[in-house]
Order: C-alpha cells, then structure tokens, then sequence
C-alpha cells in the first residue's frame, strides 16, 4: 500500500522566508509534535526511536508574522553518526546538503525527563557556531518523576533561551515561537572547553580544512573523533586532510589522550557542571518503577513470547468480530448499488463495466477497510505505547540467529501496516549491509494489503467457524512471514551480504498511555489513503481487467459466460501461465487473478469478483464471492478451492512482492534496480515454492 | 580485575538483574562503546540492570537502553551497596 512517505509540502505563502529553523534533537524527544504544532502540518509522530528517516519541511510564522522554513531532521544521539538518518541530520547542521541551506538557528529539543544525556547533542550543537533555542519539552514527565529543573539556571550554565514545554499540550509553543522570531539571534558563546592539548590539535586541523571557519572547529573535532577505518571512509575531504587528521590522533595518543573518547569525557564533565547547578534529581530513577517491573514481563524470555503473541491473536480476533458489522454494512451498500445499477440502465457494456467492473472490483476491496482499521488501530497503540522496542527486545535472540540484531525488527513490525515506511525506517541500521538484508526481507511481513485476500481465502476455507478459529490461521500467516523473513535473513548473511553480527544498541521508551487523538488521526489519514487508493490504481485495474475479461467478445452468441471468459484476452493470460500454475493447484481463472494483483496484492480480491461476475449467469443474484468460490468446480466436478489451495494461495501471498510501490521504494532505497529485480525474483520464487509444497506435499500426505 | 575501592568488578553481561552498579572502565575501541560512552555510560555513572536474556536492559540516568550481552562484555562494573 502506499504510504505517505515523501516530504511534506510546506503550506503555500507568498511571503519570503526570513530564517531557516531545524529541529533537532535525540530521538523519541518530541521533535515532530513541535513541528507539527508550529505548521499546522501532520507529520507522523510516534514512541519509538527512529519515526522520523528523512528532513520534512514546512513553514510557520514568527510572533510579528514573518514567514520562516521549518526542518524537521530525523534523531540524533551525535553528530559522531552511526547511521543514514543520523547522517541526514548532521549534514544539514554543517551545509553538507546541497539542496538544503545551512539553518539559520537550531530549535535543540530536550527531554527534560533524561536531561544530562539529551544535553550531549545540547553540546556538540553550541559548538556548531548556530544560534540556538533549547525547546525542554516534557517538563510535566521530568516532574512527575521527581526531577527539577531551575529554567533560569540552565539558560545561564547554556548561554541560550531555554524554553519550558508540554509539546502535546501547546504549552510553551508561544513563548518557543517568540524566542525563534528573536532578531538578532546571536550565536552561542559557551561551549565546551576540550583539554589544551586536544584544543591545540582541533584547531590546527580547523585551519587546513576548507570550509566556513565559523564551522571548521567543529568538522575538526569530528574527524579527531572518528576511528580509522571510518576515516579511510570519508570521501567529503581529500586524502592530504585524511592523513593530518591521523598525525594528529598519533601525536594526541602519544601526550596520552584518546582522541576519540576524550572529547566525549570532557563534555559529559561539562554536563556535570551544568546539571549541578540546574538538574536536581532525588534517587527515585535508581528504584525499581512500574516500567521496570512492566519490562521484567514482556521482556521476559517466555512471558514476552506469550505476550507477543497473545497481542496479536487479540488483534486478529478482533478484525474478524469487531469488523463484521461494518463490514456487512459495505457490502449490503455495494450490492445495492449493483442492483440499482441493473435496474435502472439496460444491459449493455455500460452496465457490465459498472456492475461487473466498478462495483465488482473496487466494492470487493473497499468492503475490507474496517478489517485494515482496526489493524492500524493495533498497531498505532503498540507505537504509541512503546511496544515496539520491547518485541526488537525479545526477537533479538532470534534476529540475532539470522546474523541481524532486534533493532531490524522495528522495520519489520512497521511493514505490519505497509512495507513502504517499513523499507524507510531501515535508515536507523548502521550497517549497510545489515539495511540491505532488512530491505530485502521486510516485505515478507503481512502488510495491510494482504488482509483482504487472507481474509476472503479464510472465509472460503472454513466458512462456518468461529473467529478464533478464523484469527488463528491469520496468525499463522502473520507468524509465516516472520520466519521466513528471518530464515531468509540468515541465508543473505552467509551466501549475499556476508559481514559480522552488529551488537545491540536500542534505546527502550518508556511506557505511555498512546495518545487517542493520534491513533484516531492515523486511522483517518489510512483510511483515506486507502480509499484514495481504491478510487484510483484499483478503480483503474479493476476496469482495465473487466475489459480485458469482457474483450474480445465470443463470435458465437451463444457462448456461454464462461467460454466467453475462457477466450477474452484475461483469459487468454490465464490460460498461457496455467502451466506454471498447475503444480499449484490453480487453474486459468486464479492465473488471471495472480496477474491482475501483480501490481497491487489486494487487488486479487476485485479481479476474483470480476472474473466472477463476468461468468455469473443470473445478473439478478448477487451471491458473495465466498459462495460463489466455494462453489466453483474443476472440470471434472471436484471443487476448485480446496482447503490445499485456499491454503496455498495464502502462502503464496504471504512470499509473493506483488506491490509496485514497494519496488519503487526498494530502488530509491538502495538507488539501483538490481535489489528490487533480485527481490521479485526470489520473493515470487519463493511464493511458487510455498504453495507447491503446500499443495503437492498435502497431497502426499492424504489431504485434498 | 580490582579497582582502587578493591571492590570486585565483573562485566554488565554477568551483573544480575536489578543490581545497582557503577561503571568502573568501557573498551575504549569499537564504535558502539564510543556510542555508548555518547549515551551517558561514563566512568563512575550509576546504572542498574532491569532485563537480562538474549541481551540486556539497564537503567542509565533515568532512561533504559537495550545492549547486545556481546557489548555488555565491554563494560566493567562494580556493585554498589544497596
């Protein structure tokens, strides 16, 4: 499905932008909420490190109206980077970035509930020579957990507006907006002071390095800072400033300082001093707090399991009883529509394509969006609350098998909703070769898309049972992915992308009640992309494929639909790739199904109605595609959608790509077209491998 | 290994959970040591372990980070009384 992904636009203004403003920030510190309350824009926000991977602009007005540009950059715990995200955010803040100016003041937001790790980036921003305001937001968590701030105490130790916020709430975003619109806004003058030796050297360096000199102190600290093989990594500096730099970090160690640690002591040392005037904190976070004890059970190596699972059997029981009403509601409305439609026009290729085409292919989809509802409903609490980084927590073990670690899972998890932002969140992983695994396995993981044709198969394969049952064996698709995606993971680590198992560094959120507002926006901003989605791509599928099942038409009046079917041009299609189907158990007519959902997998469930109801022969009775599926016969009578092939078709829709965005995402994420044509190819051979064994082995073992 | 307090120090991987500890040194040589020492894990800093499995979970300055046992082997800590 897609996602909404790219940058947001900024609001359209004819007033000329007086000041750059980025945001930045640690991750999971409330950057986007303030961006969001300052342009009146939507970018998502979440609990959890790493929601945002790229720069979003927007524009907003200072307090005497003047227009400024936003810049939302992604977390950041350094400038020292560990990953392409972190990259995006310290290349902004140094100029790097060709279509992007250097800002012309830095909003620093801090979390005023972990406030002397957050003041790391604090430091390493006032050495930047950009003027600065400290957004300290989440004042009202650091109070409730004991922590006191003195604002006028931290403004003095900092050298910069300190601004006291609740991001959430609106408090502070007037007083931020009045400090922002400042004029002039003078750049910091405290910053910290590195030992004299230490100093001697950056500043040495700053002066053979070629860039602004109000920035080259800081380009040289952090190419002091940096380990040797990444410093034959470096490519924006030439050789001759490679080799001073390793002359330098040999003279430091020789006077006994390590010039990769010492910068980092001498600043947590000036933190130090900062937080003894101005931090004052009881011993309450060394206690064990409800988080603790909370962590103790889903982190646990056998209770996180059965919680991890127990989560999502709660979420599937409930897309198949919660969402049948509404459900009903849909299809009860597009068959009346159908029939109004048969009513009212008089059969003709008009009526066909309304009835047969229209309300056939894009009603078959959109009587699915309660179900994909309450999955985004799911999985926006799980976001919301912090969820997240416990489940990369618990699959570590496994993750760690397949040569990734948990951290790998956060994409993974978020291509429960849609593979696209899951593809996009791989930019926090280090390593590359680690994100390139990532990219090539995420979409094993059932996105939303996959729900309707899970949800149809289930339907056709066990009609009459209950929801758990029905919740069960979508669990167990869900579940199928996952080991896939990590069996595949292992074999890319040791045949592809060979290269060591990376350590585990995550920072765990803490616990919060999910904001409601936000999981409802999420849902709205779903739905209509969904329904966007049905009214375009599937809308245009679903007519170009009744065309294509209509045409050309038997020469024989006679014929009946289902000869008619078998020589229209889908028919044909089916019939020419019925061969490579065979072994599966399908036949021309699921074929043409297969071709029909290459572009969208969703897109199965509208062309099964139209193949359908292109075949019905009573246009009077709109019977359900389940019955009519289930009904369906081979050519020797025995029925067509056994529990083997339902239960193939599943599998071979849990292994398959068949999603065009996700292939345009792969390659603007991997800027080749070699990873996305190797993933089709090996995820639709792996598909055809699923349902054959599926089909043939059930076979052999008595099952039909 | 001892440290001047001679009180015995063990790696953050074998520490047990729930212990309150103190960060007596940390590898001074692979990147994610240099992101932990980022991080807030300096020498002397408190931290308490809160999860222990396939990797661990510690309490460092009122946040909980998640560390690979691999990495938890490069931290040296010493218990401090309760």
């Amino acid at each position: 499905m897609a996602s909404p992904v790219s940058t947001s636009a900024a609001p359209s203004s004819s007033r000329e932008v007086t000041r750059y403003v980025a945001i930045a920030g640690n991750p999971n510190c409330g950057k986007s909420t303030i961006f969001n309350a300052l342009t009146g824009l939507r970018q998502k926000v979440g609990n959890y490190p790493g929601v945002t991977v790229e720069k979003k602009t927007g524009r907003f007005f200072g307090s005497h109206g003047e227009a400024m540009e936003l810049l939302d950059l992604p977390g950041s715990y350094s400038l020292q980077v560990r990953s392409p995200d972190e990259a995006v955010a310290r290349d902004v803040l140094l100029g790097r970035q060709a279509d992007t100016p250097r800002p012309d003041a830095i909003i620093c937001v801090v979390d005023a509930s972990n406030l002397e790790r957050n003041l790391y980036l604090v430091a390493q921003m006032l050495e930047l020579n950009i003027p600065i305001v400290v957004a300290l937001n989440m004042v009202d968590v650091a109070e409730k957990n004991g922590v006191v701030i003195d604002i006028m105490a931290l403004r003095e130790k900092l050298g910069v507006p300190v601004i006291a916020m609740v991001a959430t709430k609106g408090v502070g975003l007037i007083e931020l907006r009045q400090a922002v619109s400042r004029s002039p806004l003078p750049p910091p003058t405290i910053w910290t002071q590195m030992p004299i030796v230490l100093e001697r050297e950056v500043m040495g360096l700053a002066r053979q390095l070629p860039v602004a000199p109000d920035i080259a102190r800081a380009e040289a600290l952090l190419l002091l800072t940096l380990h040797e093989a990444a410093l034959d990594e470096v490519t924006h500096h030439d050789r001759a400033i490679i080799e001073a730099t390793k002359a330098a970090q040999q003279r430091l160690g020789t006077a006994g300082i390590d010039p990769i640690s010492a910068p980092v002591d001498a600043r947590y040392d000036w933190i130090g001093q900062v937080c003894a005037a101005a931090h004052h904190t009881g011993d309450s976070h060394f206690a064990a707090s409800v988080s603790d004890k909370v962590d103790g059970w889903l982190t646990h190596r056998v209770w996180g399991w059965v919680a991890f699972l127990g989560m999502m059997a709660l979420m599937f029981f409930c897309i198949f009883t919660v969402a049948q009403v509404p459900m009903d509601w849909i299809k009860d409305g597009s068959d009346w529509l159908g029939k109004w439609v048969t009513d009212h026009l008089p059969e003709s290729d008009l009526r066909g394509l309304l009835t047969d085409g229209v309300i056939a292919g894009v009603g078959g989809v959109v009587v699915f969006l309660p179900q994909i509802l309450i999955l985004y409903f799911f999985l926006g609490i799980l976001e919301d609350t912090g969820y997240m980084a416990r489940a990369a927590f618990i699959m570590d073990r496994l993750m760690s098998k397949a040569g990734l670690h948990g951290k790998s899972f956060i994409p993974m998890l978020s291509s429960f909703a849609c593979a696209i932002p899951g593809i996009m969140a791989t930019r926090t992983i280090e390593n590359r070769k680690d994100r390139l695994v990532t990219i090539l396995v995420a979409p094993l993981m059932s996105c939303s898309a996959r729900l309707p044709v899970y949800s149809l198969m289930i339907a056709v394969l066990i009609p009459g049972h209950s929801a758990m049952q029905k919740a069960g064996i979508m669990l167990c698709m869900y579940l199928l992915g996952i080991f896939v995606a990590f069996g595949m993971a292992w074999v890319f680590k040791r045949k592809l992308l060979k290269g060591e198992t990376p350590m585990l560094l995550l920072e765990m959120p803490p616990y919060r009640m999910p904001s409601w507002k936000g999981v409802a926006l999420r849902m709205w901003e779903r739905s209509g992309l969904f329904m966007r989605r049905a009214g375009t791509v599937i809308l245009a599928l679903s007519v170009l494929l009744w065309a294509l099942a209509t045409y050309p038409k038997p020469s024989d009046p006679k014929a009946t639909p289902s000869e008619a079917l078998a020589q229209s041009f889908a028919g044909r299609m089916g019939h020419a790739i019925e061969p490579a189907i065979k072994p599966l158990g399908y036949d021309w007519k699921i074929g043409i199904g297969l071709i029909g959902s290459f572009a969208a997998r969703e897109v199965f469930v509208g062309t099964m109605s139209i193949v359908y109801s292109v075949e019905s022969k009573d246009k009077e009775d709109i019977a359900p595609l389940r019955d009519t599926m289930t009904n369906e016969k081979r050519n020797d009578g025995s029925p067509m959608f056994t529990p083997l092939v339902c239960i193939g078709l599943m599998v071979f829709y849990v292994l398959a790509m068949q999603c065009i965005s996700t292939v345009a995402v792969v390659r603007r994420e991997t800027n080749s077209w070699r990873w996305p044509l190797f993933q089709i190819f090996y995820m639709t051979g792996l598909a055809w491998a699923g349902a054959f064994i599926v089909y043939q082995g059930g076979k052999l073992l008595g099952f039909h | 290994m001892q440290t001047a307090s001679h009180k015995p120090t063990y790696t953050l991987a074998r520490a047990r959970v729930g212990e309150r500890l103190r960060v007596v040194t940390i590898c001074p040589d692979c990147p994610e040591c240099l992101r932990l020492r980022e991080l807030g894990f300096q020498d002397r800093v408190e931290v308490r372990k809160v999860a222990d499995g396939a990797a661990i979970i510690c309490s460092i300055m009122g946040m909980r980070v998640a560390i690979g046992r691999d990495l938890g082997e490069h931290v040296r800590v010493e218990k401090i009384a309760a």
